[in-house]
């Protein structure tokens, strides 16, 4: 089997079972079966990235994603929801709606994405890894925003620490 | 430009579908971690988009900026995803419920 | 030069007033000579004013400080100033020293009285309206002046608002004053609309800039005539000229020395200022002289006629006030500005006087009926002599004040040859000395007619705060008039006159003899009926027989029952009933209406803030994939290229 063929199955692999596991993300109505799938979606993602060249990113996804993310929500899990019922992830009144809006917007993403002429360029073959060149990128050239997104982490820790912390009683 | 037989669209397509989903359970869930996952679910989708640009439309002048970008977005997912379960654990112990329905203060 | 400190005039009473509301009102002592010490700056001043006026005639105006641009917008200028020339010099000595007498005699007058402070208050605040009014350079400023003497005037008579009778006259006066300052107000708009456009760097309706186009053909001879008569229905209202008469006598329920300030020697002369002010208006249309003319001569003789018939001392004196404004506007109508003016000038001193003496013998006697009065000349020696020399100076016997400015109005009816003026005229002068020595008879000689509520051996005169300005204005009344002797070179003719040069009138001797004669058989008629020493006959017996033509003009001609009947519950009562049913039915139900559409429409609508974040982001996506659909359906170009 050729490169390209092998290439092409494995996107398409990928592809069916990102798509499946994001379904049953969004249709399982146990809350950690339904976690789970997301790991599932987040796990397989990672290699989509692995195909399109960005070994950082892979890497990235497997620890954040696949791995920190889900933890969070799993602990978000057990401290609301005591029972791992059927129904603790039922849906709503607007789920008629919900689908046919989902529906719409994937249309539209569509019919405008696929025709459109996007900007081609050439990825040289001879890089072996992307990331001497996104750290050189984010240390030069996204310098600002780099420190600026290191800020907002901090925030975002302050901030969850602070709202999650129960009141102390005098 | 493509690879083999796949090519860019393809994988806006599958860009474009995860994101319906996560539209999907945005609008359709009632438990609040699972709208979270669902937001979680359309970060990844455009995350997609991003690094299939960056690999599609590479450019010399500015190499690899949609892995950049894409890195931007998973730290603020992060951050975002941190303040966010934060927030529900607050209302989950002055509601008792995290049914998006039922939390309905600002009703008429 | 005193012209730049006239602002003092204006300021120095409002400071008091403020101060007396502000500080002072608990102190009455510190209050009333606040009012006083404020009054007299202003009086020295317009004095220094007058005789700078007197040295050198011209015409100085500026703008209050920043008043000064009062209201500026677009191309529209509204000014507040200050303008001296002969006329308003004379105005603001006459306003002045009424107001400093008045103020002192009110210091016993008023004493012990409930409201004291309040009343200094209110004839500081009169004052300082009224000095605006008279200091005005424009039609705005006279409105503004205009509107707040007559509010003034309204707090004043209403001084004891605790009486019904004096609640009501205050609201009857603002009330019918209103009938005139509506169409006053449509003029000044009429006239602001027409030379808008013309003034040329000048504020906005000043008199002087505008007193020159009025002949230059801007404006039609009917719109001169409409504009003329707006302006004049203002002064009809203000000086209670017929049909607008009716409010001065019951104004006569304010404090004497009220009546004496306001409705007698200024807030009612401002409408004969006011058409002398605008009198170039008047002068471009000679029809609207004939008309104010006419309306003065009308008023005038049947104010005389109806003084003859009344009982209250007050009241007598309130026909006087309204036959000798009508006298004025009669003056002015028939081209006699000059004699108008002096006339306005003199009348203020022994006017004044005539109330302040009626005061006094109140203040003695404690009641207002004629009849119950009686031999008060042998206990209230000083006032029965200045009040003798009010009665002659405005009967107008020589040579008494009002003899000359009278006689000069009488010349220039007598050179009009209009024989209706002329009849007038002459019985005007005639009821005129009839009733002041009708008056002057009853009140000081003889016996009172009916038994009186007090022991006569208590009564005596008043105190020095009574009697002095009592003798002050005695003495001007006496022999002010001799400021403006007919044909004289240096006289008040000379001072104050309309147009290029001073009226140069011969002396009309056949006006001075006919005026003098009738003005001494009125006296004699007088003497006849009511003087003991010189009783021929019985006025009961004689209003016995011709009881219709008494009691026609002892209910004033009954016109308070005629508008009554008509206007009040005809034309009043009437639209009131329609307005309030219109209101009640057709705006009511109307705003209803809305009110519970709009309250059905939002128990519908808020049905929406379901408070539920899902369905709000329900709508969020739906409305950006409908606005995506759009784009892409009708947009131009919603792709990359």
């Amino acid at each position: 089997m050729s490169n390209s063929v092998v290439y092409s199955i494995a996107f398409y692999v990928l592809a069916v079972v990102t798509l499946t596991a994001g379904v049953m993300t969004v249709t399982l109505r146990n809350i950690v079966h339904a976690a789970l799938a997301l790991i599932t979606t987040f796990f397989f993602i990672a290699w989509m990235y692995l195909l399109l060249n960005a070994d950082l990113l892979w890497v990235a996804q497997l620890l954040i994603y696949a791995g920190a993310i889900p933890v969070l929500i799993v602990f978000a899990i057990m401290l609301t929801r005591r029972s791992m019922s059927d129904t603790s992830n039922p849906e709503s009144s607007s789920s008629g709606w919900a689908a046919l809006i989902a529906a719409g917007v994937f249309a539209v993403l569509v019919v405008v994405l696929m025709p459109a002429a996007w900007p081609v360029g050439h990825y040289p073959d001879q890089l072996k890894g992307t990331t001497a060149i996104i750290g050189a990128e984010l240390v030069n050239r996204y310098a600002v925003p780099f420190e600026v997104v290191s800020v907002l982490l901090l925030v975002g820790l302050i901030g969850a620490v602070v709202l999650a912390r129960r009141e102390e009683q005098d | 430009m493509s690879i083999g037989y796949i090519g860019l669209n393809h994988f806006l397509a599958v860009s474009a579908g995860l994101f319906a989903i996560g539209i999907y359970g945005l609008l359709s869930r009632r438990n609040a971690i699972s709208l979270l996952m669902s937001v979680e679910l359309m970060f990844n989708a455009a995350n997609i988009a991003l690094v299939a640009f960056a690999r599609f439309g590479y450019h010399d002048a500015q190499p690899l900026a949609g892995q950049a970008f894409a890195l931007f977005v998973i730290t603020i997912a992060a951050a975002e995803v941190a303040v966010a379960i934060a927030i529900l654990l607050l209302i989950y112990r002055l509601r008792g419920t995290v049914w998006v329905d039922e939390i309905d203060l600002m009703r008429w | 030069m005193p012209y730049s400190l006239m602002w003092l005039i204006l300021v120095a009473p409002l400071v008091a007033f403020a101060l007396m509301f502000g500080l002072t009102y608990e102190n009455k002592r510190v209050s009333a000579w606040l009012g006083i010490i404020a009054v007299a700056v202003a009086d020295a001043v317009s004095i220094a004013a007058l005789f700078s006026e007197l040295q050198h005639p011209i015409h100085v105006q500026y703008g209050l400080g920043p008043f000064g641009d009062f209201l500026t917008f677009a191309d529209v200028h509204f000014s507040i100033g200050i303008l001296a020339d002969p006329l308003s010099a004379m105005m603001v000595v006459v306003v002045c020293s009424v107001s400093l007498l008045v103020q002192v005699y009110s210091l016993e007058y008023m004493r012990g009285e409930e409201g004291f402070v309040r009343y200094y208050g209110f004839i500081s605040l009169f004052t300082f309206s009224m000095l605006l009014l008279v200091l005005s350079t424009n039609y705005f400023q006279t409105y503004i002046g205009w509107e707040l003497v007559g509010v003034c005037s309204y707090l004043l008579i209403g001084h004891y608002f605790k009486r019904p009778a004096a609640a009501a006259a205050a609201k009857k006066a603002f009330i019918v004053t209103r009938f005139g300052d509506f169409p006053f107000f449509v003029g000044i708009a009429f006239i602001f609309f027409r030379f808008h456009t013309h003034m040329g760097g000048a504020a906005d309706l000043d008199f002087y800039a505008i007193s020159g186009l009025y002949k230059t053909g801007l404006v039609s001879q009917a719109g001169l005539f409409v504009m003329a008569m707006l302006v004049f229905s203002g002064a009809v209202g203000k000086s209670a000229q017929f049909p607008l008469h009716v409010w001065l006598p019951d104004a006569m329920e304010g404090p004497t020395p009220i009546s004496a300030l306001i409705h007698a020697a200024t807030m009612v002369v401002a409408g004969v200022y006011l058409v002398a002010r605008t009198y170039p208006l008047f002068a471009a249309n000679p029809s609207s002289l004939a008309v104010v003319a006419s309306i003065g001569a009308l008023t005038s003789v049947m104010a005389a006629i109806w003084a003859v018939a009344q009982d209250d001392i007050k009241r007598v004196i309130a026909y006087s006030t309204l036959s000798h404004l009508g006298l004025m506007m009669f003056g002015l109508g028939v081209g006699a500005y000059s004699a108008a003016m002096f006339h306005l000038f003199t009348h203020a001193w022994f006017k004044a006087l005539l109330f302040l003496g009626a005061g006094s013998v109140i203040h003695g006697v404690h009641t207002q009926n004629i009849w119950e009065m009686g031999g008060l000349g042998k206990r209230m020696k000083i006032t029965a002599w200045t009040v003798g020399i009010a009665s002659f100076s405005a009967a107008g016997i020589i040579p008494f004040s009002g003899f000359w400015s009278k006689d000069g109005i009488m010349a220039s009816v007598f050179a009009s040859q209009n024989p209706v003026f002329i009849a007038a005229a002459v019985a005007i002068t005639f009821f005129s000395a009839l009733y002041t020595f009708r008056l002057f008879f009853v009140v000081f000689t003889g016996e009172p007619a009916r038994r009186r509520a007090f022991d006569p051996k208590k009564i005596h005169e008043s105190g020095a705060y009574i009697t002095v300005p009592l003798v002050v204005l005695a003495i001007l009344a006496a022999f002010i008039g001799f400021t403006g002797i007919p044909g004289s070179k240096q006289g008040f003719g000379q001072f104050i006159f309309y147009g290029q040069h001073p009226e140069t009138e011969a002396v009309n001797f056949i006006a001075i003899g006919v005026s003098l004669v009738v003005a001494l058989v009125g006296l004699g008629v007088a003497a006849l009926f009511y003087w003991p020493r010189f009783q021929r006959f019985s006025a009961p017996a004689l209003n016995a027989r011709y009881a219709r033509v008494y009691d026609w003009s002892h209910n004033n001609g009954y016109f308070d029952e005629i508008y009554q009947a008509f206007f009040v519950r005809g034309l009043v009562l009437r639209t009131a009933a329609a307005a309030s049913w219109f209101d009640k039915n057709i705006i009511d139900s109307y705003v209803d209406g809305l009110a519970e559409g709009y309250q059905l429409a939002s128990g519908r609508l808020r049905r929406l803030q379901s408070g539920r974040v899902q369905g709000y982001a329900v709508g969020l996506f739906a409305g950006v994939l409908v606005i995506t659909v759009l784009a892409l359906v009708f947009g131009s170009g919603g792709h990359l290229s």
